[in-house]
């Protein structure tokens, strides 16, 4: 048998083997399951943020893929429910804000399971679910808001800018210059409002006290057995037991879950996506490092975070 | 050349140039056919495993409907596919008799229908994209320009060894209808997107 005639035998069998896995997979994965799954299942890993990261940063929980991922649960008339399997240590106000209302208008029963941690933001977004099932060891809670001020005088100084800034509006310039007692006094009245919030939404999602919700919310972690004496899950347990919950609530006899999982990142945006690592190479490359750092907080404007 | 498909086909892998002279000279357009076809129905198939067919979700359809659109998506690409291959060999044909080549639209067509041989590997490719995470889309991704870089080799040659022409007119020929069309594009943004943006502005 000539050289060619074997490299033939090997390319067409690499092919077809190729082509029967494809296939075997393609169609298990894509048609069956849609018939037999009666819950969704949607993990959510990260911070909260308004955008998701690039290649290096984590891709996080954006409002963007919670409401794509629930639209396509409720667009699926054979998923009776939905399990979030949530992974976060909380994240920005409005985001956890948005994913909170989506979840908390979300017609079909929504299961929380908690996994390592679910704190802050996490626990925002996982509070108007119908059920909220944590492990023991899972971190919950840390309900509270967090405004980390910063004063950028150091790094002008090293980069020997010299600032002047003129405004309109008393304090407009409140986000970059350094905190005067009354600029604290206002800063403090908006992570109050932000806080009040957050215990108003713990309030009505688990049907709690306001005056309970205030007393635990010192922005202080709650490991989950904790969390279930205070009332803030509602059970112990992992994956298996919040999508028997989810069952109950659905009136499901038996149990067939589906994964959804979120859009894969292209190539393009992996690479060349904002935050992605050569991205932010660029951007160091281009201005330096330290005036990539000056960039990089002055964009960031001092935002409350859940 | 009266070689056997299989022949051709890893002569177009192995030695590509004196491969696709022959193709171009003797025209087996039945073959290219079968081919191009079996090319794109393997790469149509591929697209599952790569998610890049778009299958239409549940919302009450019956699984025997949902089945049967996604074979007729999967048997309408390559056919769609072959007849986009035909009006663009025309459109490759007459830029290259403008420029003073002289081949055959048989020969061009054979050309590029073999080609495109190397998409046949976008099937095991699509089994490597099954890994998990981000290494499955590199790869994938990685693979994918690369095979397309080699399919557009191929065509260069299939236009060179068609017209007889150098290396650097065979790019130029394949390259200009896609440099007309981004011109054509541009200016039709020119003459009627910009004033409509510009009136609503």
């Amino acid at each position: 048998m000539s050289r060619n005639k074997i490299i033939a035998i090997i390319v067409v069998g690499v092919i077809v083997v190729s082509l029967i896995v494809l296939v075997w997979v393609g169609l298990s994965q894509m048609i069956a399951p849609r018939y037999g799954a009666n819950i969704g299942i949607i993990t959510l890993t990260g911070p909260i943020e308004e955008e998701e990261g690039g290649l290096l940063a984590p891709y996080g929980i954006t409002p963007e893929l919670v409401r794509g991922l629930l639209e396509r649960v409720e667009g699926d008339g054979r998923l009776k429910a939905v399990v979030l399997r949530i992974n976060s240590p909380g994240g920005a106000v409005a985001a956890s804000q948005e994913i909170g209302n989506m979840i908390k208008e979300f017609e079909k029963p929504v299961v929380v399971s908690m996994a390592d941690i679910v704190a802050s933001g996490g626990y925002y977004i996982s509070a108007h679910a119908d059920r909220i099932v944590a492990q023991p060891g899972t971190l919950t809670g840390s309900i509270g808001v967090i405004w980390m001020h910063t004063n950028l005088d150091g790094l002008f100084e090293k980069l020997g800018i010299e600032v002047e800034t003129i405004t309109s509006g008393e304090h407009k310039d409140m986000f970059i210059d350094p905190l005067t007692p009354e600029r604290r006094q206002i800063f403090q009245r908006l992570s109050d409002e932000a806080y009040d919030q957050f215990i108003q939404t713990v309030a009505e999602g688990r049907d709690l006290e306001l005056s309970k919700v205030r007393e635990l919310a010192t922005g202080e972690l709650y490991i989950g057995t904790q969390a279930l004496e205070l009332g803030l899950v509602d059970q112990l347990g992992g994956l298996n037991e919040a999508i028997e919950a989810a069952a109950e609530l659905a009136e499901i006899e038996v149990p067939l879950t589906m994964e959804l999982a979120p859009p894969v990142p292209s190539l393009l945006e992996l690479f060349l996506g904002q935050g992605s690592i050569l991205w932010e190479l660029a951007i160091a490359r281009v201005l330096g490092e330290e005036m990539a750092l000056l960039r990089t907080l002055l964009n960031t404007y001092p935002m409350p975070r859940y | 050349m009266q070689k056997g498909i299989l022949e051709i086909s890893m002569g177009v892998l192995t030695r590509p140039t004196s491969t696709i002279r022959s193709i171009c000279q003797e025209r087996p357009i039945g073959w290219a056919i079968v081919v191009y076809l079996v090319v794109s129905l393997v790469a149509a198939l591929a697209s599952i495993g790569l998610g890049d067919l778009e299958f239409p979700e549940g919302g009450g359809l019956s699984p025997a409907f949902l089945a049967g659109i996604s074979i007729l998506l999967i048997i309408g690409f390559p056919i769609i596919s072959l007849l986009t291959l035909a009006v663009l060999t025309a459109i490759w044909h007459a830029v290259a008799s403008l420029l003073g080549g002289k081949g055959s639209y048989g020969g061009l067509f054979s050309g590029f229908a073999f080609a495109n041989l190397p998409a046949i590997f976008t099937a095991p490719l699509a089994v490597i994209g099954l890994l998990p995470g981000i290494i499955g889309v590199l790869l994938v991704g990685l693979g994918s320009i690369g095979l397309g870089l080699w399919s557009l080799a191929l065509s260069i040659v299939a236009v060179r060894e068609n017209y007889a022409v150098s290396t650097g007119r065979a790019i130029l020929i394949y390259l200009l209808p896609t440099a007309i069309l981004l011109v054509l594009l541009g200016l039709l943004v020119a003459v009627v997107a910009l004033p409509i943006v510009g009136g609503l502005l």
